[in-house]
């Protein structure tokens, strides 16, 4: 469902370019769940913004494929109504705007896209209320501004709201697990467990092995000075532990 | 009671006058109308007009208003000073004109030759206009003036019109110069605080107001709801208003002012015609311990083409408090100026501002703080967005006295461009003459968090409705406080319909579908600015 082929990507106009992204290839099937790792400022959240359409990064070759749809040309919120989710490293907040109005927009958005009536107030109330419950989330996030004010966990565990609430057909999750306690990653990994399945198409970005003990990863790959260095199964991820990246970086 | 006999000694006690022949013979004219019992009131006003003289372009606090445009207006003509009783193009049920009661009922105002009867207005025709929560405690005003057979004040309140609170009649003609009893020293105390008045705008308002309005809150008073002052302007080219509002001392009260606009377009005319002049100037005493909240409108309904001038002078006394939030979307030329003295000990005011802003659409605001004793606080916030052309200031001044130690002021201006071609200026100034104070400003201009629009675009909103977002979410902080002013649980009506006054400014630049289970007030048809 995703291809990324031979990607190439850098920031920054004339005379202060960063090339960040140098060849990559990423192929996730339906069903599949990839593990992406690699060392601090390898081009992993790069990656996954360049997927989501984030506007800052010039892709100089190669293409995006989603659903042999080349989506380079589409907006962010095209590309997310055509089913991608980004789970940020670093959720921004937003103070004003209300954190349930704003998931009844975009859910919204997404039924509108794929021509299906909107959902009322109530009828996404419920909704809304039956996923904060799978998260253990209090009732009082819905009151709440877009993450103003969370904690580093709570912002995560927002963002799996958001994705449980889109059920997405790609999610790319970066570093979702990092800030979490113990049971709140059990919780985080659960919501992520109850979206895979034979459609779905799920992309961990992650430094460690915890995450992927719960989310068992079918690939594993290492990013490295934007590139993908390695791939191979879920031992991968478990020598990188041991081993760190030194081995693979030459 | 004729005014003749009394005009040439006034004349003789005033000092050289620095304004013009014309606007003299307005102001003679007027006094000569009575009502006598507004003598002094007017005579303070008059006196200090003539001592600031009209705003210039030089004027200091007129920087980032084009005078010109305004001065033309800013005095009454012969033929402003006779609006037509009946606007262009309506049809509706004549309401009973004012003052037709005749002129022993003191709470009527009384008709004069120059003072013709206001545009009637049917009560059908003021209804959608009625906050849910002020039901019961509403007043009415037409183009300025007080027009008890459509308010209802309710119990909590005395509202009556100023000239009410004197004698209607006495025999010896100096006795009209005076308010009697228990009124004389409040009198002279509203005398003081106009002839003490530095903005000229204020002043004519207060001069030129026909009868203008006394709201008092008795003593110890809890009102459970708020008092709607219900401001119309029907287009009759001009409308003064001086509201009084006292609050006496311990009283807890919440005072809502909604301006609107009925005046219909008349199309082939409607570019020759004067715009509609609406100036208010409120005078606020509020007593030891006394609190009042104070919510206020922009110009509903109004035409682009309106000048609109508000000032609101305040006096605080000892721990009094005082919250004012004020929200619209500016005018062809709107101002609001706020003068307060924080004359007793433990005072607290806070004044909250919020402009959304389209076309060529002015906005400006105009801040005078004085901490005259220790141990008060006073607060400031302005937010404004700016997109199109559009243009807005904040000229904002606390002055800290030699002796108000421990004083706490705060000024924050914060504005959201949405254009390259619209333009907000700031000028905070601080006199701070005591050494043991914590005053701060501070003043942003920034577009819109590209991270943040990011994020919404991200999870399927389009740029439109996200940029939509962003703004209401910039200004909600200002307009949430309006909704603190409601305690009712209807309270937050008015929030919600000056949220939606602002949001429907930007609808037309921004496609939003409405935000939320948000109520949508239905307002007026004529509601929303003609923008291009
Ligand atoms: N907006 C930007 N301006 C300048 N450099 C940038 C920008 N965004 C990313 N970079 C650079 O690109 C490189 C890759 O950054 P990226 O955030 O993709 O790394 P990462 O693999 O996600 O790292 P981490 O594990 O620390 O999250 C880094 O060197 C970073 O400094
Ligand atoms: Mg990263």
């Amino acid at each position: 469902m995703l291809e990324v082929r031979n990607l190439n990507a850098h920031i920054g106009e004339a005379d202060s370019v960063t090339q960040i992204l140098k060849g990559i290839n990423l192929s996730v099937q339906p069903g599949e769940v990839h593990a992406i790792m690699g060392p601090n400022g390898s081009g992993k959240s790069t990656l996954s913004k360049i997927i989501a359409g984030h506007p800052d990064y010039s892709v100089t070759q190669g293409e995006i494929l989603f659903n042999g749809e080349n989506i380079l040309e589409l907006e962010a919120d095209e590309r997310s109504r055509k089913g991608i989710f980004l789970g940020f490293q670093y959720p921004v907040e937003i103070p004003g705007v209300n954190n349930a109005e704003f998931l009844r927009m975009a859910y919204n958005q997404r039924r509108k896209a794929e021509g299906l009536e909107e959902a009322d107030p109530l009828d996404f109330e419920e909704i809304l209320d039956a996923k904060m419950k799978a998260l253990d989330m209090d009732g009082r996030f819905k009151e709440r501004a877009i993450n103003e004010g969370f904690s580093g966990g709570e912002k995560k565990r927002n963002e799996i709201l958001q994705m449980a609430v889109l059920d997405p057909a790609l999610a790319i999750l970066d570093e979702t697990d990092s800030g979490l306690d113990v049971d709140a990653l059990k919780i985080v990994a659960g919501g992520i467990n109850r979206l895979r399945g034979p459609s779905k198409g799920i992309v961990l970005i992650t430094h460690y092995q915890r995450l992927l003990d719960y989310v068992q990863p079918d690939f594993v790959h290492v990013l490295s000075g934007g590139r993908i260095v390695k791939s191979g199964g879920k031992d991968l991820a478990l020598e990188v532990e041991k081993l760190g990246y030194d081995w693979l970086v030459k | 009671m004729t005014a003749a006999t009394i005009r040439p000694r006034f004349m003789r006690e005033v000092p050289a006058p620095a304004l013009t022949p014309a606007l003299e013979d307005a102001i003679a004219r007027h006094m000569d109308e009575g009502p006598f019992a507004l003598f002094d009131i007017r005579t303070a006003a008059a006196a200090a007009l003539r001592r600031i003289g009209l705003p210039h372009s030089g004027s200091e606090d007129f920087s980032f208003i084009r005078t010109g445009e305004l001065l033309p207006h800013l005095a009454p003509t012969a033929v402003a000073a006779n609006p037509q009783t009946a606007r262009p193009g309506t049809d509706l049920p004549a309401a009973p004109a004012t003052g037709a009661a005749g002129t022993s009922a003191t709470a009527t105002p009384a008709t004069g030759p120059q003072s013709a009867p206001v545009t009637a207005l049917s009560a059908a025709e003021i209804a959608p206009w009625i906050l849910p929560e002020a039901r019961d405690s509403y007043a009415v005003l037409v183009d300025g003036v007080y027009v008890p057979e459509l308010s209802r004040p309710g119990e909590e309140f005395h509202v009556q019109t100023l000239e009410a609170a004197a004698p209607p009649d006495s025999p010896l003609p100096g006795m009209h110069l005076r308010f009697q009893g228990l009124h004389d020293a409040f009198v002279t105390g509203i005398s003081a605080l106009l002839a003490a008045e530095t903005d000229p705008v204020a002043s004519i308002a207060s001069l030129f107001a026909r009868h203008p309005l006394l709201v008092r809150v008795p003593a110890k008073r809890v009102a459970a709801s708020p008092l709607l002052l219900l401001h119309f302007t029907t287009g009759s080219g001009r409308s003064d208003a001086l509201t009084v509002v006292h609050a006496g001392p311990q009283s807890e009260s919440r005072v809502l002012i909604r301006h609107v606009s009925l005046a219909r377009p008349v199309s082939l005319a409607a570019t020759t015609a004067p715009p509609t002049l609406e100036n208010a100037h409120t005078v606020a005493l509020i007593e030891d311990g006394a609190s009042l909240r104070m919510v206020e409108s922009g110009a509903e309904g109004s035409p682009a083409e309106t000048l609109n001038f508000r000032k609101l002078t305040a006096r605080l006394d000892r721990n009094a408090r005082l919250q004012v939030v004020a929200a619209h979307t500016g005018s062809r030329l709107m101002r609001q100026a706020f003068a307060v003295d924080l004359a007793g000990e433990g005072a607290e005011a806070e004044f909250n501002g919020a402009a959304v802003l389209s076309g060529n659409r002015q906005s400006h605001n105009h801040v005078l703080v004085r901490h005259l004793v220790p141990h008060c606080v006073s607060r400031q916030l302005f937010k404004t967005v700016a997109a199109d052309q559009s243009r807005s200031s904040v000229d904002g001044t606390i002055i800290v006295a030699l002796d108000a130690q421990q004083t706490n002021a705060n000024q924050l201006i914060n504005n959201l461009m949405l254009s390259d071609e619209a333009r907000a200026d700031s000028k905070p100034r601080l006199m701070i003459h005591a050494d043991d104070v914590k005053c701060s400003h501070g003043a942003t201009s920034g577009k819109l968090d590209p991270a943040q629009q990011f994020y919404l675009e991200s999870r399927g909103l389009p740029p439109a409705q996200a940029r939509g977002l962003l703004t209401v979410a910039f200004i909600a902080e200002v307009v949430a406080k309006a909704g603190k002013a409601g305690g009712t649980p209807d309270g937050e009506a008015f929030r919600d319909t000056l949220d939606h006054a602002l949001l429907d400014s930007l609808r037309n630049r921004m496609p939003m579908s409405a935000p939320s289970g948000a109520k949508v007030m239905k307002t007026n048809e004529t509601q929303g600015g003609k923008h291009a």
